[in-house]
């Protein structure tokens, strides 16, 4: 009996220092994450203007009102394509840079810097520069371009093109982020492999594609996940540098958030567009699950 | 003992009436969008004001002109709101219908400020169904034609054009004897204000008059957009790849420019450019008509209104708006733009013009309103789509809104 | 020889890359006529310091630098210390519900903070805290990743040495603070560097809650001169870039191993 009392003190003890020490997380992960999530959705159920002077509850009228909102439509399209040209030119590059780096010679370190550094620039900057080198008259890129026969490209003004343009100072921006991820990836294959490989006359080419690659599988799983759920939240570049023009050719899901909660008086719409873009980051993210089990 | 309390009461009062005295400052915050030139003159008229009124204190919050309607919102929604604010007429509605501005009527006679010393379209401007929110402090001349006097020359114009055969001809004139383009455009915003200005002139409008419906899908309104993108595609004698257009113009390569006459002093800068400010041309129907807007002062609500603070933002709006003189648009009360320095200016001339002046429609949703139509056109100026679905597509796009 | 090559390669490609960050430097330096030249002069003949004192005397941005800093470091700061007791009571102590309060705080990791700013607009602006620095600090404490990454990170560390001890009769908080967090530094400046990267370059959260020019951040703050000057000088913009960049450069000179292994470190972490 006594013994366990004893117990019981002990285990209440041990329960409370676990709780103290997550206490503060929770106390934070409570209010601004788990709080935001429900007062989200119910604010999603509701017509309401950011002055909050009136809120009407109307139901799912915000969810359907998406089906018929054809700038909804056009945002999901825009943050898709923006994805699917992001996260392969990103990942290839970064592999053949990771590649190339991954090798003994004068001027590696340097190399690296440099291809890295743009990551340490503040989002304003990034779009700053390229909106200098995108210039249609002045810029460098024009400039250059006209000896190839190219241009002149209005980047930034054409809608075909604005957004393709948004996604090279995107890749620009963060491709040294993921070189890294995959040098260390590619540190991490023993020696012994490459040393095996040699013996059987894999060697250049063939050796980057039989061995190097299908190590660096779940180097490449992680960078290609973490990569699509960025691409589905960009917002700064297209704010700054186009504000979701020309002719909403750059509109995508979160700037369209942002007008629509912040330009247009809609909170109760807005939340609900979040509540979309969160769903469809979840799909994403059970795809990952069930990808990364499999191996 | 007695004389010591004496001496002690006196000397309280006197702490008393000096403390008193130094609380009645007043201080009020004003929010306002100017930028460039328009704010260095912002500038001096309140400090102007401040030096001459030491009971109050104004203080200007500096924001910028890009995302000001955003942060306005969510200053007030924050319950941060300033205690003066700066809105245009087009954006008025949108704020009042939602509660968002305090209704000035009661403060508006106190101050002594009536309908009849105003411009009337300025006036009217700072109503929403009947209840006054907003007084004008300008009339914005935000479409007019500026052209350079050298390349007409070169080319042998003497008069800036007037209707819209001249206007082209004398573009490709231009185009054809310099090696300037005819005409230089802007785009964003100020593309969708000259669209705007032609599509009255050629007799279509945004909506219709009881504000349910678009208006502007109709031969009228086609017209209107064909000659813009006319001038890029038809003509040639607009450049599509400008994106500094003021910047080209103020270089003197190109003939005309057709934006808002606040951007002279910017072209001022530049000496050896000759350039010369007027109305625009009546492209159609021999209208001049021409998209106008005024800057509003208006009290955004408070968590707490204080009376006080309310007092002083009138009595600064008050001496505002009969000291514009030297400001750069034209003054809404009628007494200033009578005086020298308003008729000798360039907007001495629009004055002649006032009834061609035309406001935006009032109406709550504008933004998301004018985001439809201006991306639209752009579309068709960029030659992606056609001009009969561009305007198919925002006519949809406008209808659906209105009819939420 | 086709090692050689190679290398060259790669070089002549970084610098290619590393190319708009000093056209950038050259534009800021330039006069306003030699800005709008073609051919692009690569080596101007002479230069001005004009935009960088019109961007010092028209804007705030020495005040926006320091803003971000000391929001940087507050957040980092306490998102490492609130981070490494969560994590060492996941990874060491055992109590009730650790293992479902655990699959929370990983599935909330699927919960990115664009998706929840109206709501949290709301909520700071109940509390009264819009236009304050305590705004932008507070919501990254609530991330995840810390928290994920440093109980891999404990996890990794073997047992007997914190046994060791605790016979010497240390408290659990003593543990985590003379055993683990020391063998953690590499875990710790990972994750330092991962939260200070994603504070330093926050954009849409600030934009939304710091209105006065004042308060705001560096990225806000920039990209409010770009309406201003877009239109009229790309040398006051480059100047303002380069300011903001210019202490980045210096401290990723002289740091360039720990975020180049900080960063390696967060992807190892799955």
């Amino acid at each position: 009996m006594a013994k366990a009392k004893r117990s019981f003190y002990r285990s209440f003890k041990e329960n409370l220092t676990g709780y103290m020490f997550v206490l503060p997380y929770f106390c934070f992960f409570g209010l601004f994450t788990l709080y935001p999530i429900l007062q989200g959705f119910f604010m999603s159920l509701t017509e309401r203007d950011i002055f909050g002077f009136d809120i009407r509850f109307v139901g799912l009228k915000n969810y359907a009102q998406m089906l018929t909102d054809q700038r909804f439509w056009t945002a999901l399209k825009n943050t898709a394509s923006f994805t699917l040209m992001d996260v392969p030119t990103n990942v290839v590059l970064a592999i053949l840079l990771a590649t190339l780096l991954n090798r003994h010679f004068r001027g590696k370190e340097i190399s690296l810097s440099m291809v890295f550094f743009p990551r340490l620039l503040s989002i304003s900057v990034i779009a700053f520069i390229w909106l200098w080198l995108y210039e249609p008259e002045w810029g460098l890129l024009n400039h250059y371009l006209s000896f190839l026969g190219v241009g002149p490209i209005s980047w930034l003004r054409n809608p075909s093109v604005a957004l393709r343009a948004v996604v090279v100072a995107t890749v620009w921006w963060t491709v040294g982020n993921n070189v890294v991820l995959f040098m260390a990836g590619m540190q991490q294959i023993p020696t012994e492999v490459y040393e095996a490989a040699e013996l059987d006359g894999s060697v250049g080419l063939h050796r980057f594609f039989r061995i190097t690659l299908p190590l660096l599988r779940p180097t490449a799983q992680f960078v290609v996940i973490m990569q699509i759920i960025a691409s589905f939240q960009i917002f700064g570049q297209v704010n700054i540098m186009t504000g979701g023009g020309p002719a909403g050719a750059t509109r995508v899901l979160v700037q369209y958030i942002y007008e629509t909660g912040f330009s247009y008086f809609e909170m109760g719409y807005a939340a609900a567009l979040s509540y979309i873009l969160f769903l469809l980051i979840m799909v994403v993210s059970v795809i990952q699950l069930v990808w990364l089990r499999e191996r | 003992m007695k004389r010591k309390i004496l001496v002690f009461l006196v000397l309280a009062c006197v702490l008393m009436t000096a403390s008193t005295a130094m609380a009645k400052t007043v201080s009020i915050t004003f929010r306002d969008l100017f930028s460039g030139p328009d704010s260095d003159l912002m500038d001096e008229m309140v400090a102007k004001f401040n030096e001459l009124h030491p009971h109050i204190h104004v203080e200007r919050q500096l924001t910028t002109w890009d995302n000001y309607y955003d942060q306005l919102q969510l200053a007030i929604g924050s319950g941060q709101a300033p205690d003066l604010a700066v809105v245009h007429t087009r954006w008025l509605p949108a704020f009042a219908a939602r509660n968002a501005l305090v209704p000035l009527d009661e403060y508006v006679q106190k101050a002594g400020l009536s309908s009849e010393a105003f411009i009337e379209a300025a006036w009217n401007g700072g109503f929403y169904k009947d209840v006054q929110y907003g007084i004008p402090l300008d009339i914005i001349v935000s479409v007019v034609l500026f052209y350079n006097e050298d390349l007409m020359a070169q080319a042998g114009i003497e008069n800036p054009p007037t209707n819209m055969e001249e206007f082209i001809s004398y573009a490709q004139q231009i185009q054809e004897k310099t090696d300037a383009w005819g005409v230089i455009l802007p785009g964003g915003y100020a593309a969708y204000r000259n669209f705007f200005s032609t599509l009255y002139q050629a007799g279509a409008s945004v909506v219709n008059e009881e504000g349910t419906a678009a208006n502007f899908n109709n031969d009228a309104g086609r017209a209107a957009l064909q000659f813009w993108v006319d001038l890029y595609h038809k003509y040639q004698v607009a450049p599509l790849d400008v994106t500094q257009p003021l910047e080209a113009f103020r270089l003197g390569r190109g003939g005309f420019y057709v934006d808002g006459v606040f951007n002279s002093p910017g072209l001022d800068a530049q000496e050896d450019l000759n350039y010369g400010v007027t109305t625009i041309p009546a492209f159609f129907n021999n209208n001049r008509s021409f998209f106008a807007n005024s800057h509003n002062f208006v009290i955004p609500r408070q968590r707490r209104l204080d009376p006080e603070k309310v007092e002083a933002a009138m009595e600064f709006v008050n001496w505002m708006v009969r000291n514009t003189h030297n400001w750069s648009a034209v003054p809404s009360l009628i007494e200033v733009t009578e005086t020298e320095e308003v008729l000798n200016s360039a907007r001495g001339q629009v004055l002649e013009q006032l009834p061609d002046l035309v406001y935006p429609p009032a109406l709550i949703d504008i933004g998301r309103v004018e985001t439809a139509i201006q991306e639209a056109m752009e579309a068709a100026l960029q030659g992606d789509i056609d001009v009969a679905t561009a305007l198919e597509r925002a006519e949809a796009e406008v209808n659906s809104i209105l009819g939420r | 020889m086709r090692k050689k090559l190679l290398g060259a390669f790669t070089v002549a490609f970084a610098v290619l890359w590393f190319l708009p960050v000093v056209w950038m430097l050259i534009t800021s330096l330039k006069y306003e006529t030699d800005i709008f030249q073609l051919p692009p002069i690569w080596i101007p003949s002479r230069i001005t310091l004009d935009h960088y004192k019109v961007v010092m005397e028209r804007s705030h941005i020495l005040r926006w630098f320091l803003n971000s800093v000391v929001i940087t470091t507050c957040v980092t700061f306490l998102v490492l210390i609130v981070d490494s007791l969560a994590a060492f009571a996941f990874a060491r102590l055992r109590f009730f519900g650790r293992d479902v309060l655990f699959s929370i705080v990983l599935a909330s990791m699927m919960v990115p903070g664009q998706v929840t700013i109206v709501p949290l607009f709301a909520l700071f602006s109940d509390l009264g805290l819009i236009n304050t620095a305590q705004a932008v600090i507070l919501p990254p404490l609530a991330g995840a990743f810390g928290v994920f990454l440093l109980r891999q990170f404990f996890l990794g560390i073997p047992l007997e040495l914190e046994e060791s001890a605790i016979i010497d009769g240390c408290s659990k908080l003593g543990v985590l603070r003379h055993v683990i967090l020391p063998l953690s530094k590499p875990g710790l400046s990972a994750l330092a560097i991962f939260t200070a990267l994603g504070s330093w370059n926050n954009y849409l959260w600030p934009l939304i809650v710091l209105q006065d020019q004042t308060k705001m951040t560096l990225p806000v703050g920039l990209a409010t001169l770009r309406g201003t000057y877009a239109t009229s000088s790309y040398g006051v913009l480059m100047a303002a870039a380069v300011i903001s960049s210019v202490p980045i450069f210096v401290m990723f000179v002289f740091m360039k191993k720990y975020f180049i292994q900080g960063i390696a470190l967060t992807g190892g972490m799955k």
